[in-house]
């Protein structure tokens, strides 16, 4: 049929690979970007917690990030990867820009589902009594659920999109292996190989993370 | 013996005599318009006081400043002879637990079953999970909707929501009920049983209830008392009766006037 230059095994170690620094940059994504989120909404003119200073420089903060094309990031956070991973290259390596990369981008999405909450449900809370935080850990998180779930699933398809570069730092992944195998070697078969599991992981994704919306939807 | 019950008889007739409810000089600007213009009035225990007047009178930001919801400029409001206007943000929260609340829109949590929403204020209070679900489990029986425990809000009709609203501002055992145009998103029939409803926890709870509505025909149903607002000045003060048989105030003639030709959306007059 086809000669292929990579066996089944690049593949699914490629799998694992892009696997591996999506979810693990995804997770700190989210785990990061939430609370920047909410401190953004709070802080806004109109939020629960007004503080024009806080709102402007962290407004500032994840603009300046997201407007950093993400090859240059790559290649940018390079010390500070060495710090952290103590390696500059490989999969590892890879998971810091990725994830600081994915945390501003996250949080923009998660910012505008958050700020969708209706006011009077906030009101409502505050005059049973309930402190700031119990406003977020009651009413705007749970209530913009959903967007957030779906938010997430964006970040990880753009994530996945982004790990293809991580090739330029040794990370390997499914991207690398097409740009490396397919692009520069010539090798359609691969190309398509990698584009059709590129596919069937991010619907996968899409899927799942729909269900997941869907089932905490009760509006 | 005798000292005590010398002491204690004059002092509770001191505190059935003081109002419950003192507003005293209230005024609050938004920039350049005055939404409350130095507005008094006091309300004795287990009355029910309606707030009326038209779309922009100032009655949201009254009623948001009796539970603190929103800062005066200036004036005290005593709550069972307490002035929470000095209060921090933190004592507030405390006082605000007292102090139930329901809305126009119900402002009911649609990620949350309908019991969840009955009991969020006991879990804002840190009651134990079994002691807040029976609560609220009880309040639910109690406005009519024992079986609706697992539904979500989205699946209640407007009546039902209101209902809920109302276990839920009853759930921790407030002394004042404060209603923002609470019937005002429903229909005539539904508006009634709602009003009803109200009525019975007053007589039951003696609570004392403060309600704000633009509907005259709405505050007669079951105010001991009427407040009625102007540009955020009240106009006129007292009892139901009294006010209806003889109004003083032009604005409350105005009112009363669309309430008997039954058109009563307040932007038309």
């Amino acid at each position: 049929m086809f000669d292929l230059p990579i066996s089944g095994d690049d593949l699914w170690t490629a799998l694992q690979q892009t696997v591996e620094m999506v979810g693990v940059a995804g997770i700190i994504g989210f785990v990061v970007g939430l609370p920047l989120a909410l401190l953004l909404v709070a802080t806004a003119p109109n939020g629960i917690w007004p503080q024009r200073a806080i709102n402007r420089s962290l407004g500032l903060l994840v603009n300046g990030v997201r407007s950093v094309p993400f090859i240059i990031l790559l290649v940018a956070l390079i010390p500070l990867t060495r710090l952290i991973v103590g390696s500059s290259i490989g999969t590892a390596a890879a998971i810091v820009p990725l994830a600081i990369g994915a945390t501003p981008y996250f949080a923009r999405i998660a910012e505008v589902s958050l700020r969708e909450v209706d006011g009077g449900l906030v009101e409502a809370v505050r005059a049973m009594g309930g402190s700031r935080l119990s406003v977020m850990r009651e009413v705007l998180i749970p209530e913009a659920l959903p967007g957030l779930v779906s938010g997430f699933v964006v970040t990880l398809v753009t994530l996945i999109g982004s790990s293809a570069m991580a090739g330029a730092v040794g990370a390997g992944g499914l991207g690398d292996l097409g740009i490396r195998y397919g692009y520069d070697e010539f090798s359609t078969a691969v190309i398509v190989i990698v584009v059709a599991i590129l596919i069937v992981l991010v619907c996968g994704v899409q899927f799942l993370g729909d269900r997941l919306a869907a089932r905490f939807d009760h509006r | 013996m005798d000292h005590y019950l010398g002491q204690s008889l004059p002092q509770m007739d001191a505190r059935l005599e003081q109002p419950f409810l003192k507003v005293t000089g209230l005024s609050r600007r938004f920039g350049a318009t005055s939404a409350l213009d130095d507005v008094s009035f006091s309300l004795p225990r287990g009355q029910v006081l309606g707030i009326i007047g038209r779309s922009g009178a100032g009655k949201s930001t009254l009623i948001r400043c009796l539970n603190g919801l929103e800062r005066p400029d200036s004036g005290c409001v005593e709550i069972d002879g307490r002035d929470i206007t000095p209060l921090t943000e933190t004592a507030l929260q405390a006082e605000r637990r007292r102090i139930g609340m329901i809305f126009q829109h119900f402002n009911l949590l649609s990620s949350r079953s309908v019991l969840d929403n009955v009991a969020l204020p006991l879990k804002l209070a840190g009651l134990p999970k079994r002691e807040r679900r029976d609560r609220a489990a009880a309040l639910l029986e109690r406005v009519g909707l024992g079986g609706k425990e697992k539904d979500y809000p989205a699946q209640l009709s407007g009546g039902q929501k209101q209902r809920v609203g109302i276990a839920r501002a009853l759930a921790s055992d407030p002394v004042l009920l404060l209603c923002d145009e609470a019937t005002s998103a429903l229909d005539p029939e539904t508006t009634v049983s709602i009003l009803a409803l109200l009525r019975d926890i007053n007589r039951e709870f003696g609570l004392t209830i403060v309600m704000i509505t633009h509907e005259m025909n709405v505050a007669r149903r079951i105010a001991d008392r009427v407040l009625v607002m102007a540009k955020g000045r009240a106009v006129e003060e007292g009892p139901m009766r009294q006010v209806l048989t003889a109004p003083q105030a032009e604005e409350t003639r105005v009112l009363l006037h669309a309430a008997s030709l039954g058109f009563e959306d307040g932007e038309g007059i």
